[in-house]
């Protein structure tokens, strides 16, 4: 047991830094990932990476957790409507990943979790409406309005890094 | 996805931040069982804090007040009056002539009459002693009788049988619970207190007894496969449970603001591949609705009305532990309703009722409320009223 999480829980404790806001939380979260993980460890099959089945169970719970915290969102108009140009590759790997991940946290709890689940967990609008009680349409949106700040927050950062 | 957006996934998907120092020990000591992931949540009683103010004041309402009574303040049946003496004087200045003198009669004849059937007990006499007789008729004729020289030359008046209906007669005088020491209990007409008991919502069975949501994966959720294939959580949303208190208000004479404090239960059962288990869902709701009876018979009223309803959730519970509830909502209400009065204090009603909530976030839990937005349900109980109201609830 000692050696799963010696292996996985900096992967782990990194996705639940991108689903939840505060690094306390993120922590408790990996801690009842890997909890639930030791209690469930004779339904895992054996198909698939172990990383992956660690992977969806931390997603869960940072979803069942968002969700019993009243998604506490905050409705930014002013990156919804804002126009900025779309950063590109060289513009993104030109921030850090520490960087990178403070920016993900820095968006509303909806739209953080529609990115994560989407861009970078690769689920599909459908499969996030499903998971978090929205409409496919509803996910597209949040989507659309993570995608803006997530610019935004980005191209602000690069001119402030000019200067 | 966008060449910035796969770049970003690029860079995430094989980071893996610092732990916190320590980490490691602690979350062994978890394992062994030392201490906890999470702290115990406060207590969101604090929530129910308004609901028991609105309780006690309603409670409040219901205690009944002390009303001075029609026949207190008519005196109908109060003991006669003494001899005002200066009924006398009257008489006796106005009494120089026949006519004035025998007009005077009429007059004092009608007071008598008036009297006997009015409060106020105005004596009058020709004669102070014939006032202080204990003899009814013999006062009555002392009133018509002259006492001085000026009312010696009158013919005495003719009788006026008045004595039956004299004030004077004890017989007349009725002594009434008030009288007797015992108080009647009345209470204010402005308020009529409904207490409903029992069952407020649905028993009915055409209402949809559960829904059954569409699966959706939550809790012990596992994935089985890096195919996408996984497992998911199907949800049994019941029909909630409703009991709760109204007070009706009178502001006219067919038409009643109800509110109250209503408790509601929702339950729903959890499966999944891992097993099965339930949430329940306690809420606390405040209506507040317009009525208007239009119609109204002997033992039936038949009343409709529109309002609204706040919600609160004040407690959740899922597998034994505490989980957070949803934030308040807010819901449009339309009702009607029919009441069969067994007595004047006790009917049983019957209330349809179709409530839209078109204010709050219920994203947190799935409940029977959250999947139906649009709900009908049906409000039978036993209502009592209180009071001595116009209207006819």
């Amino acid at each position: 047991m000692g050696e799963l999480y010696t292996r996985y829980a900096a992967m782990i404790y990194t996705l639940c830094r991108r689903y939840v806001r505060d690094d306390e939380e993120a922590r408790d979260l990996m801690h009842e990932t890997f909890l639930a993980a030791f209690d469930k460890i004779e339904t895992y099959s054996g198909k698939g990476a172990l990383s992956g089945w660690l992977a969806r169970i931390a997603v869960n719970r940072a979803i069942n957790y968002l969700k019993r915290a009243h998604w506490k969102i905050i409705s930014l108009g002013e990156w919804a409507v804002n126009e900025v140009a779309e950063p590109t590759r060289e513009d993104v790997n030109a921030v850090s990943q520490e960087k990178l991940l403070e920016f993900i946290s820095q968006l509303p709890d909806l739209r953080r979790t529609v990115f994560n689940l989407y861009c970078i967990d690769g689920y599909s609008h459908r499969e996030i409406g499903q998971m978090l009680g929205i409409s496919e349409k509803g996910s597209a949106g949040v989507l659309s309005k993570a995608r803006r700040q997530l610019q935004e927050l980005i191209k602000r950062y690069l001119k402030e890094k000019e200067q | 996805m966008n060449e910035w957006e796969e770049a970003i996934k690029e860079k995430m998907t094989g980071y893996k931040s610092t732990l916190p120092e320590g980490d490691r020990d602690e979350f062994l000591a978890l394992l062994g069982g030392v201490g906890k992931v999470r702290p115990g949540r406060k207590s969101t009683l604090l929530w129910a804090l308004p609901a028991t103010i609105a309780a006690v004041l309603a409670v409040f309402l219901i205690l009944p007040k002390k009303d001075v009574t029609e026949e207190a303040l008519s005196g109908r049946n109060l003991p006669p009056a003494e001899v005002i003496e200066e009924d006398v004087d009257i008489i006796d200045s106005s009494g120089s002539d026949i006519a004035n003198w025998q007009e005077e009669e009429e007059i004092t004849a009608k007071t008598y009459l008036a009297a006997a059937a009015q409060p106020t007990i105005i004596v009058t006499t020709g004669s102070i002693d014939a006032a202080n007789s204990d003899e009814p008729e013999a006062r009555t004729e002392e009133c018509i009788a002259p006492d001085n020289e000026e009312n010696a030359s009158r013919e005495p008046a003719e009788e006026v049988s008045v004595a039956e209906i004299s004030p004077f007669d004890p017989a007349a005088y009725k002594p009434t619970p008030a009288d007797s020491g015992q108080k009647k209990l009345k209470i204010g007409p402005v308020v009529g207190i409904a207490a409903g008991s029992g069952l407020i919502a649905a028993v009915i069975p055409f209402v949809k007894g559960s829904a059954r949501v569409a699966s959706s994966p939550d809790y012990d959720y596992l994935y089985e496969s890096d195919s996408g294939n996984s497992t998911q959580a199907a949800y049994n949303c019941h029909f909630p449970i409703r009991v709760g208190l109204s007070a009706g208000v009178s502001v006219a004479e067919r038409l009643r603001v109800t509110t109250g404090l209503g408790y509601s239960l929702y339950r729903t059962d959890i499966s999944n591949s891992v097993g099965n288990t339930s949430q329940y869902a306690h809420y606390l709701e405040i209506p507040l609705r317009l009525d208007w009876v239009f119609l109204s018979g002997k033992r039936f009223d038949v009343y409709i009305g529109t309002g609204l309803k706040g919600e609160y959730c004040i407690a959740a519970m899922q597998s034994g532990g505490a989980i957070r509830g949803d934030k308040p909502s807010l819901s449009l209400l339309a009702s009607g309703g029919v009441q069969y009065n067994f007595t004047r204090r006790i009917g049983l009603y019957i209330e349809p009722e179709l409530s839209y909530m078109f204010f709050g976030d219920r994203h947190g839990l799935q409940t029977y409320r959250s999947n139906n937005p649009l709900m009908f349900s049906v409000a039978t109980g036993i209502r009592i009223n209180l009071g001595n109201h116009t209207c006819p609830l």
